[in-house]
């Protein structure tokens, strides 16, 4: 049995303080995945329609590649499954030869390459019923309530970021938390730590899918308060202090001449 | 009654029209006319109050934060050129920005242009042997000089000609010049500017264009620094000495601007005055 309140997403903060805008839903990218376009996908794609559905509260992510680039808009085209991703080099070429079921630790920066983050769904899209131009809503900043459908414990204070789900060997369990009323097929993408993406990717890929900060400490498979922002960068300093420096919020970076990692 | 006990409930007498900032406190009027002994005139403390408000029950989305600034007169009258979307800098380190008694504070406010100007062309002085060398030749100077403070949406005291009191965009939705043109693709929502400090150095005696358009020679082999717009995408981007996150791109107009116009933008009020408004979401 399980209680009302573990299905619903609770936000205890009602998103005040948001940054929204309309985006719309990248079509191409679903009839690539879709139709069975992808010769060699990191992840399998899925049988049914509603796992290409966005729903609420679900984060987005924005196709990197150029071959998919090309609508002629000045929209985000933003999608919520990673089902049927495809691992790509530095210029965004396929190169097909990563599969999630490949191993424990297959390259996943390779795959995050051809990908950036978009942000939270505020409204939901169905592809074939929703009217595509019409697009919806997502939000870019401030208080939010997400689910935490990682494998990772959230505590308050960790920089959160947007990654894809764990790669599950044969026979392993899926190793992430799985979202009621989600179809089992879909992938959705997932909350990490930024301390965990950037010992697996690097400090450069992981910074980019900054999402924001964690408010409460959640376990997988329960919600998350989060401090969405975006102007984010991550930079080293030669000088003091060595760590890397996050700054965040908006607030000014310094990347000195072949610092960066 | 259930109504009025809603109503009641967000302390609202009536329904009004959803507008806001138009009840006092909250409203800036028109600039009265100024009065033989200045009583009229809206005293500096009413006037920086700060006008983030929200006067209804729903949580507020994608709101604005303003303040407002006291711009300091420059001799060649370079902030009465300055509009609606101009990135705004203000210089440190000035003792009359501290507001006192008798008069308010008062800023060195400074757009792309105007501080690309003082970049290239402010000098040491003194008698020193360094006198003509430039004052702001490495980017800690710069950046103990001249802070990023927001982008400019209106004027809040028309009625004076000797002071500009510009009410600038702090954090939220703003309107702001389209400077900014990715390498290869279109500008579109979601991307994010940043502006950038950039060393350059003249490869022959150049001249550059000032902020009111006036043509002036720069020696040969002079390293100077520069504030270009720019996107992670762009090679200024990866050649930059500092960075600065403008914001979030909402809302883009169609026209793709030249980048002959966007260089000239960098360095006259006027040619960034005619570019094109968009919409970014600062310090999100």
């Amino acid at each position: 049995m399980y209680s009302s309140q573990k299905r619903r997403r609770i936000k205890p903060f009602a998103r005040p303080t948001s940054f929204d805008i309309n985006v719309v839903f990248d079509i191409r990218h679903y009839q690539h995945v879709k139709y069975g376009n992808v010769i060699s996908p990191y992840f399998p794609t899925a049988g049914e329609p509603e796992a290409f559905k966005v729903m609420e509260g679900e984060v987005l992510m924005q196709t990197n590649k150029p071959s998919v680039r090309r609508y002629g808009d000045h929209q985000m085209h933003v999608f919520s499954f990673a089902n049927g991703l495809e691992a790509t080099d530095d210029r965004g070429r396929v190169t097909g030869v990563l599969n999630a079921n490949d191993g424990d630790n297959p390259d996943k920066a390779s795959v995050l390459a051809g990908l950036k983050y978009a942000g939270v769904a505020v409204t939901e899209f169905t592809p074939e019923k929703d009217i595509f131009e019409q697009g919806f809503v997502l939000t870019l900043a401030g208080l939010n309530t997400i689910f935490n459908n990682g494998s990772s414990i959230i505590y308050p204070g960790d920089i959160l970021c947007a990654d894809i789900p764990r790669a599950a060997g044969k026979g392993a369990r899926k190793n992430r938390a799985l979202q009621t009323g989600i179809p089992r097929d879909k992938l959705q993408f997932i909350t990490t730590p930024y301390r965990e993406l950037k010992a697996e990717v690097g400090e450069e890929i992981a910074s980019r899918f900054i999402m924001g900060t964690a408010l409460s400490y959640s376990r997988p498979g329960s919600s998350v308060d989060i401090v969405l922002h975006r102007c984010n960068v991550v930079c080293t300093r030669k000088a003091t202090p060595t760590v890397p420096l996050v700054i965040q919020g908006g607030s000014s970076s310094s990347k000195r001449k072949g610092k960066k990692t | 009654m259930a109504s009025q006990s809603v109503m009641s409930a967000f302390g609202r007498q009536a329904p009004g029209l959803g507008t806001t900032n138009q009840s006092a406190p909250f409203s800036f009027k028109s600039s009265p006319a100024v009065g033989r002994d200045y009583g009229s005139k809206p005293s500096v403390g009413a006037l920086m109050n700060p006008t983030l408000h929200n006067n209804v029950p729903e949580p507020m989305v994608n709101s604005t934060a303003r303040v407002p600034i006291f711009a300091r007169p420059f001799s060649r009258g370079f902030e009465k050129h300055y509009s609606e979307g101009d990135v705004l800098f203000v210089q440190r380190g000035d003792e009359r920005a501290a507001m006192t008694k008798h008069h308010g504070s008062h800023n060195v406010v400074a757009n792309i242009p105007v501080l690309n100007y003082l970049l290239r062309t402010t000098k040491v002085g003194g008698n020193g042997a360094d006198k003509e060398q430039l004052k702001y030749s490495s980017i800690d100077k710069v950046l103990n000089a001249f802070n990023y403070f927001g982008i400019l949406n209106n004027d809040m005291d028309t009625g004076s000609k000797w002071q500009r009191l510009l009410n600038v965009n702090v954090r939220g939705r703003s309107r702001v010049a389209r400077m900014w043109k990715p390498k290869e693709r279109r500008l579109k929502r979601g991307d994010q500017l940043w502006l950038a400090f950039v060393e350059k150095t003249s490869s022959k005696i150049q001249t550059f264009e000032g902020p009111n358009g006036v043509r002036e020679a720069m020696a040969d082999g002079t390293t100077y620094i520069e504030v270009v717009p720019t996107m992670d995408c762009c090679d200024d981007f990866k050649d930059a000495l500092y960075l600065i996150p403008i914001g979030i791109v909402s809302q883009v107009t169609m026209k793709t601007p030249i980048r002959g116009v966007l260089n000239a933008a960098c360095h006259v009020t006027e040619k960034c005055k005619l570019l094109e408004r968009i919409e970014v979401l600062m310090r999100i």
